[in-house]
């Protein structure tokens, strides 16, 4: 189990490592283009910047008069390089079939973010996850809480309103920035022809409600409320000694330019139950509020391989995650694993229910761990009036 | 008083046309004599047509599937059979009708006027029956993807690779057809560093051309372009030549409409199994997650048994560079699988064949800028007009169509040999 973790010391000397590598490269090396030398702080090597630069010039190509198109490009790289985070200045991120639009205030979402969604979307459609499709009566219910952009939600609605699939999608957020933010990224998808305007059968909707509050949350789970299918959640997951100490784990650019309530759980929360820390509050409030949405597949990021074995290892001792298959999603979890990346794990569990024997939990893909899959085994589903056997 | 225009008599004219057409058809034939065309294809076709009798008499009884397929293929050949022989029986009849000295005079004045007509048209339905027998290529109706990479020679030949690349898609452009640039790599300096003529360094470029039918038209550019110039960075204004390879390969159409290929169809010449292909992305050193904001999106796939590698990193989001370097490598997989076939059929005729080889290295095409110049060594062809080649202009639809038509001539020469190949082992057993 130790050692899938990632040794402080180690991870830090290898992250100052670029930066000394390149500071020595701007010294040697004369020739480098000088928009390229203004990227170089924030984007440690030559190949990067050369490719940000590129993305740079293509944006104020479509935005600037030719004339005046130098100058801004130039001042577009020397704020980068100051490290402000691209997405903030070009105004979006690529996502799936989407383009988000981002802003300050919210959450820019990740590449591991899109990367799981992904995968999610193709075992709902292609693997039967949650059933067959077509024998679903309602529309395939999702939530996804902490929303931000609006961007796990969005790509789920674009890509199953495309298969002709009905499908009510909510997002869940306290942010008032973001909730604004996900409604404009609805109307600019609409705009963009990225999602068609939805039809009968098809709805998406953006809501605030505080996670932490039962009477906000509880709309989503009052009596006669429809069956979840899918509950998906990219918390705040940081700890605030990790955020507050100079140690670099979190990147400069994010501690100064993104929303800390997107990425570090405040602390009058309260405490995390045994087993966690107090930075994992999210998971055990977000598997309790799954016992009362009974989702038919939860799938919640997480931030490092400590933090995926500690709530792995919580859920095996969770009611929500009895008699459901636990699985832990690296970075992509749909390319191949290298040797040397363990492909399961054995969690010891305390509960006595399981008699003291471990359980094993598959790993799938490639990378960091980045997210924890519980889905209720398909032969035990309840497809309306009839048992699906296996 | 006689019109403006010189009079010149029909004869003339005709032997004016003549040489033009005569040196067309040479080429296409190795047979002298009465026929221009070659006796084996001759047969070849007389065969084809009697196979095509046979099927339309089998489908009139019962209807097949595989049947009425195979005869739509070869029904053109039929057709242009019919027309060459009946075009051959007329000729017969008026040579015999001015060869009898008894006929009319005024009758046999007809009858030459009429035959020199005859005679022009066979030589028209000879083409046309070359070009039915020609092999069809079963990529051509595919759309295609173009891949641009200088040759040895520094910055110079990148920045021809360049133009080469901005003279396709003008090219595309006027045309009308759709293109998407897949990837446009330049080298370190992007940007800042452009040559007197507004070329950029090119180190890799794919533009894909989304026109079905596009594989066809563009088949023929691929190889070694040949540039001669002196560059902008020549103090003493010497001629350079530099070289830019190009690959065309055909590309599979996304919503697969109207096409018979199935790329998950492992027959399929684009099918690739993906638990043979390698996939690799940056692998980011410390934290990530929500920790870190990385813009990093390359990602490289390797198809294990051929080696065959793509990476790409033209656009932000990865999964989007995912997409666009598997459609690279099927086609590129899908290529080497049909110079693989093209090899086995070669096999057949290499005793014959030995002067026409193609070899893959040599150039096809010179750009020379001083002598305002573009060369198809191939075709043999020459035009004048570069500024209009280059700005993708219809002098370089000339080109392409020169090409084109040495191609079809060329295919059809190998079936000759090869139709030849086969008789000649008939008769020795």
């Amino acid at each position: 189990m130790s050692h899938l973790m990632i040794r402080p010391a180690t991870s830090r000397l290898l992250r100052t490592l670029p930066l000394r590598r390149h500071s020595s490269l701007l010294r040697t090396n004369s020739s480098i283009p000088p928009n390229l030398a203004l990227l170089l702080p924030t984007c440690k090597d030559l190949e990067s910047a050369r490719n940000e630069l590129r993305w740079l010039r293509e944006h104020v190509e479509k935005t600037t008069s030719p004339a005046k198109a130098p100058a801004v490009v130039t001042e577009l790289c020397r704020q980068r390089g100051q490290g402000v985070p691209l997405q903030y200045i070009l105004g979006t991120q690529p996502f799936g079939s989407l383009e988000i639009l981002c802003r300050p205030n919210v959450l820019i979402p990740r590449a591991a973010t899109e990367s799981y969604t992904n995968h999610l979307l193709d075992l709902i459609i292609s693997h039967n996850v949650i059933g067959p499709l077509d024998e679903i009566k309602e529309s395939v219910n999702v939530i996804d809480v902490c929303t931000g952009t609006g961007c796990i939600p969005l790509q789920v609605f674009a890509s199953l309103q495309r298969r002709n699939i009905m499908v009510d999608v909510k997002g869940v957020d306290v942010s008032p920035h973001a909730l604004e933010l996900a409604k404009d990224n609805l109307d600019h998808n609409v705009k963009q022809g990225n999602i068609a305007s939805p039809r009968e059968g098809q709805s998406i909707g953006f809501h605030k409600a505080d996670v932490f509050r039962d009477d906000e949350m509880d709309i989503f789970s009052k009596p006669g409320q429809k069956t979840w299918h899918i509950m998906t959640s990219n918390p705040p997951y940081i700890s605030e000694e990790v955020w507050s100490e100079d140690t670099g784990d979190v990147e400069l650019s994010v501690r100064q330019h993104e929303p800390r309530l997107a990425l570090v759980p405040e602390r009058n929360l309260g405490d995390a139950p045994e087993g966690l820390e107090r930075h994992d509050i999210f998971y055990s409030r977000l598997l309790d509020i799954a016992m009362e949405l009974n989702p038919r597949i939860l799938l919640l990021e997480i931030g490092d391989d400590a933090q995926a074995l500690r709530v792995a290892e919580y859920c095996t001792r969770h009611p929500f995650c009895k008699s459901r298959i636990i699985e832990l999603w690296r970075d992509c979890p749909d390319i191949k694993p290298d040797a040397n990346e363990q492909t399961e794990i054995i969690l010891e569990s305390s509960d006595k229910d399981q008699g003291g024997f471990g359980r094993k939990v598959p790993i799938k893909g490639s990378g960091q761990l980045r997210a924890i899959y519980v889905q209720q085994p398909i032969e035990s589903m309840d497809m309306g009036d009839r048992k699906i056997a296996c | 008083m006689p019109p403006s225009a010189p009079w010149i008599c029909r004869t003339c004219l005709r032997a004016l046309r003549q040489p033009l057409t005569r040196q067309f058809v040479r080429q296409a034939t190795t047979a002298a004599g009465d026929s221009k065309l070659a006796p084996a294809l001759l047969t070849r076709a007389q065969n084809l047509s009697a196979e095509y009798e046979n099927l339309q008499s089998t489908l009139e009884k019962s209807f097949s599937q595989a049947a009425a397929k195979r005869a739509g293929e070869i029904s053109s050949v039929a057709g242009a059979l019919a027309a060459y022989n009946n075009s051959r029986s007329s000729i017969d009849d008026l040579t015999s009708l001015l060869a009898d000295p008894d006929s009319d005079a005024e009758l046999a004045s007809i009858a030459r006027d009429e035959l020199a007509t005859e005679e022009e048209k066979l030589v028209m339905l000879e083409k046309e029956l070359g070009r039915s027998l020609a092999p069809k290529d079963q990529f051509d109706e595919l759309p295609c993807m173009i891949e641009f990479r200088p040759g040895p020679g520094g910055t110079e030949s990148r920045y021809f690779t360049d133009t080469l690349f901005n003279m396709y898609q003008s090219l595309c452009q006027r045309r009308g057809m759709r293109t998407n640039v897949l990837k446009y790599e330049s080298a370190d300096s992007a940007g800042d560093n452009k040559s007197a003529e507004g070329e950029l360094p090119l180190q890799e470029a794919v533009l894909e051309i989304l026109d079905p039918g596009a594989y066809g038209q563009f088949r023929t550019e691929a190889g070694m372009h040949r540039v001669q110039r002196v560059p902008s960075t020549e103090a003493k204004g010497r001629v350079h030549t530099s070289v830019a390879a190009l690959w065309v390969l055909p590309l599979f159409p996304e919503t697969g409409a109207g096409s018979s290929i199935d790329p998950d169809d492992p027959e399929s010449e684009f099918y690739v199994d993906q638990s043979e292909v390698k996939v690799e992305t940056m692998r980011a050193r410390g934290a990530g997650g929500q920790h870190v904001n990385k813009t990093e999106s390359a990602i490289r796939i390797t198809h294990i048994p051929t080696g065959e590698s793509v990476s790409m990193q033209d656009h932000r989001s990865q999964g989007r560079n995912r997409q666009e370097a598997w459609k690279i490598l099927r086609s590129r997989i899908a290529d080497k699988r049909r110079e693989q076939r093209e090899a086995e059929a070669a096999q057949l005729r290499d005793s014959v064949l030995t002067v026409n080889q193609i070899h893959r290295g040599e150039k096809i095409r010179t750009y020379n800028y001083n002598q305002d110049r573009c060369t198809d060594h191939r075709a043999g062809f020459d035009t004048n007009n570069l500024r209009d080649v280059l700005e993708g202009g219809e002098s370089l639809d000339k080109v392409m169509a020169a090409s084109r038509e040495w191609m079809l001539q060329r295919d059809i020469e190998m079936l000759t040999l090869e139709e030849e190949a086969k008789q000649k082992k008939q008769q020795k057993k």
